[in-house]
């Protein structure tokens, strides 16, 4: 293990250019992700919280090459990921993998389990068949899918949803990745399976987490605690607050991790009735035109003249990394 | 809150005729609704908890049938199921209201929000245009929607997710419904504009006194509004109880699970559980009691017959062999 983190981010863009640009010039751009910095060590565990539009996917599939990026950099393992050629991303692939939210859209319709993720030894191994389905049957017992023999020959549409997912997870996991990042991993299954799959990635976390980072996105803070140690609220393409998972529930800093935290509703109804509530008003504002300085000025209860004016930089308080001029000076 | 029903389900059966077989949606629900309560139908997809809202609404799709029971509309006492299609339409919208999962599918895109709101005000009251529209925008302001006139004005696309599930909710209440059946009305939202749209639930039913029907997969919503909570599983309801004590004392094994299933930021992550295996198929359920496949505690009894829902208090019911 090295001294230096496994992933770092640094000053990662990604602007979404909208519009017509006949005439070159005027061009808007959807600042989806607008310099995110972060760093994550080897067993670390992060979650990405945010609503729809916060930029929390996109972050993702940037630091994965799934997109290009604006700017800034990534470094996976030292390696400068921005700088490599596509190919050289391809032959890297396996060392870091992504969970997507729907399992059907992600699984091959027309390919039998075993193929599936026997593929991924195909293209990025050189060992033979006799060894690839020893290693499947093996990932599928890991991911629960046992006996195994029942599922090789299966295809997507004959298992269930919760199946289905730890097919994904068995297939992500098949090289050995570094880096892990599960997008909604829960949301497009049933409740009473949402439970098996937070298992299986616990499970999965506990037996490589000497070799593995981990990134949960979800728009459910109680989904990033039950599976992450710390948590980076995002708020319009910019990181608002950064700090342990534990701290964020029971003492947000920011106001609107504050507002995020008082509106999840809690399947408790003595809790839920008697909690204290931070007032809400307004929208997600349009991230063509954010507003002028803090982007959550307009809904923000506490706000300054000066939170108008401009965009409040990310300061430490004890130890936690938060964007709010109540806790500048 | 007096004591008086305002609507009566008996052992309704729902089933949905597919080319896989016949599909016991809803089957033998009996249920009331009290004047003025919130009661929420909770079920993960597949339990028929959405079949039960549209059939009350009398708003099922063709290859699915009312096959038993009865849906009594009271003071009048009046059969929903045996109503024409006619007298049917003079119920829905005027004395029970629904609001839908996804604002979009059921607001006209060509359209201003204004006029479609205005048109069910002027269908069950007949006022005229101007005056309809009047009352939309007042309506509007009653939901205390900023620049409620101007929003009156504009079409469902140009309006955020929230704002026209509130469009929807105005539309809902345009004519004083005495019971609000929602259908997972704040699932296609973020969670705070969820907790908002709650809000204005929760007041709304307060303020107009009406009684609302909730139909969910989220528990962590019913804990916020309902009074009463259902449970169903697989087409058949496995447990009723008031919701302070259903949520400290489950007793049905499914409730158990489903309480624990779900991840909170109260609970410590080795207290979330999740129950094993899948909802049934309904074309071929389990014989005996339909959760038995999946119950931890099942024995030779739950295989071979069904349990009964049995009032075990008098606030709380149970479908479970255990119990008895």
């Amino acid at each position: 293990m090295g001294t230096y983190p496994l992933l770092r981010v640094e000053n990662v863009k990604k602007y979404f250019p909208v519009g017509r640009a006949l005439f070159g010039k005027s061009k808007q751009y959807v600042k989806a992700v607008d310099d995110v910095n972060f760093s994550l060590d080897v067993g670390g565990s992060l979650g990405i919280v945010g609503e729809s539009g916060s930029g929390k996917t996109t972050l993702a599939k940037v630091i994965l090459r799934l997109f290009e990026p604006t700017s800034g950099k990534v470094y996976l393992d030292n390696i400068d990921l921005f700088s490599l050629s596509n190919k050289e991303v391809r032959r890297l692939r396996p060392k870091m993998q992504m969970i997507f939210q729907d399992p059907m859209a992600s699984l091959n319709p027309r390919k039998k389990i075993k193929h599936i993720i026997g593929q991924v030894f195909k293209i990025h191994t050189d060992i033979s068949d006799v060894e690839i389905s020893e290693r499947v049957i093996d990932l599928l017992e890991k991911v629960g899918l046992t006996p195994p023999e029942l599922f090789l020959d299966r295809y997507p549409h004959e298992l269930s949803g919760g199946q289905r997912q730890r097919v994904c997870i068995a297939r992500a996991i098949a090289l050995n990745p570094k880096l892990l990042i599960a997008d909604e991993p829960v949301s497009a299954l049933d409740v009473s399976v949402r439970g098996q799959i937070v298992k299986l990635l616990l499970e999965i976390y506990e037996k490589y987490k000497n070799e593995i980072a981990y990134i949960v996105i979800s728009h459910d803070i109680a989904l990033i605690k039950s599976i992450c140690k710390d948590a980076l609220v995002m708020y319009l393409g910019k990181v608002v607050e950064k700090s342990e998972i534990g701290k964020i529930i029971e003492e947000p800093l920011h106001p609107y991790s504050q507002m995020l935290i008082s509106s999840i509703p809690v399947p408790d109804p003595e809790i839920a009735r008697n909690r204290k509530r931070i007032p809400i008003s307004g929208e997600i504002p349009s991230l063509i035109n954010p507003p002028k300085g803090c982007y959550f000025h307009p809904r923000c209860p506490y706000v300054m003249d000066r939170c108008r004016e401009k965009m409040p930089p990310l300061i430490e308080v004890d130890n936690r990394l938060v964007s709010c001029y109540l806790y500048s000076e | 809150m007096n004591d008086s029903k305002i609507l009566e389900i008996s052992n309704l059966t729902t089933y949905y005729y597919t080319s896989r077989g016949i599909v016991r949606a809803v089957d033998g629900v009996t249920l009331y609704v009290k004047r003025g309560e919130s009661i929420a139908i909770v079920g993960e997809s597949g339990s028929g908890k959405s079949t039960l809202a549209f059939t009350i609404m009398r708003l099922l799709p063709d290859n699915a049938q009312i096959v038993n029971g009865n849906i009594w509309l009271y003071p009048e006492k009046i059969d929903l199921v045996r109503l024409s299609n006619d007298e049917m339409r003079k119920v829905r919208g005027r004395r029970i209201g629904m609001i839908f999962q996804d604002p979009m599918t059921f607001l006209n895109p060509v359209m201003k929000v204004g006029d479609q709101i205005a048109e069910a005000i002027m269908y069950h009251h007949g006022y005229t245009k101007t005056e309809a529209r009047r009352k939309a925008v007042e309506l509007l302001e009653k939901l205390r929607i900023p620049d409620a006139a101007n929003v009156a004005s504009r079409y469902p696309h140009q309006l955020s997710g929230g704002m026209k599930q509130r469009v929807i909710i105005a539309i809902a209440v345009s004519c004083n419904p005495e019971l609000l059946i929602a259908d997972e009305p704040t699932t296609a939202l973020d969670v705070t504009v969820q907790a908002e749209v709650l809000e204005l639930l929760r007041r709304l039913i307060q303020e107009l006194g009406m009684s609302l029907i909730l139909v969910t997969h989220d528990l962590g919503i019913v804990a916020e509004i309902c009074n009463r909570v259902t449970i169903m599983y697989a087409g058949k309801i496995v447990e009723i109880g008031e919701t302070y004590s259903l949520y400290r004392n489950p007793k049905h094994p499914y409730t158990i699970g489903l309480l624990n299933a779900v991840p909170t930021i109260h609970k410590s992550s080795s207290e979330v559980g999740g129950i094993k295996g899948n909802p049934p198929d309904l074309v071929n359920p389990p014989t005996g009691c339909r959760f038995n496949p999946r119950c931890p505690y099942a024995f030779e009894r739950c295989i071979r017959e069904e349990p009964p829902l049995i009032e075990v208090n008098n606030d709380r019911a149970v479908a479970c062999w255990l119990v008895v």
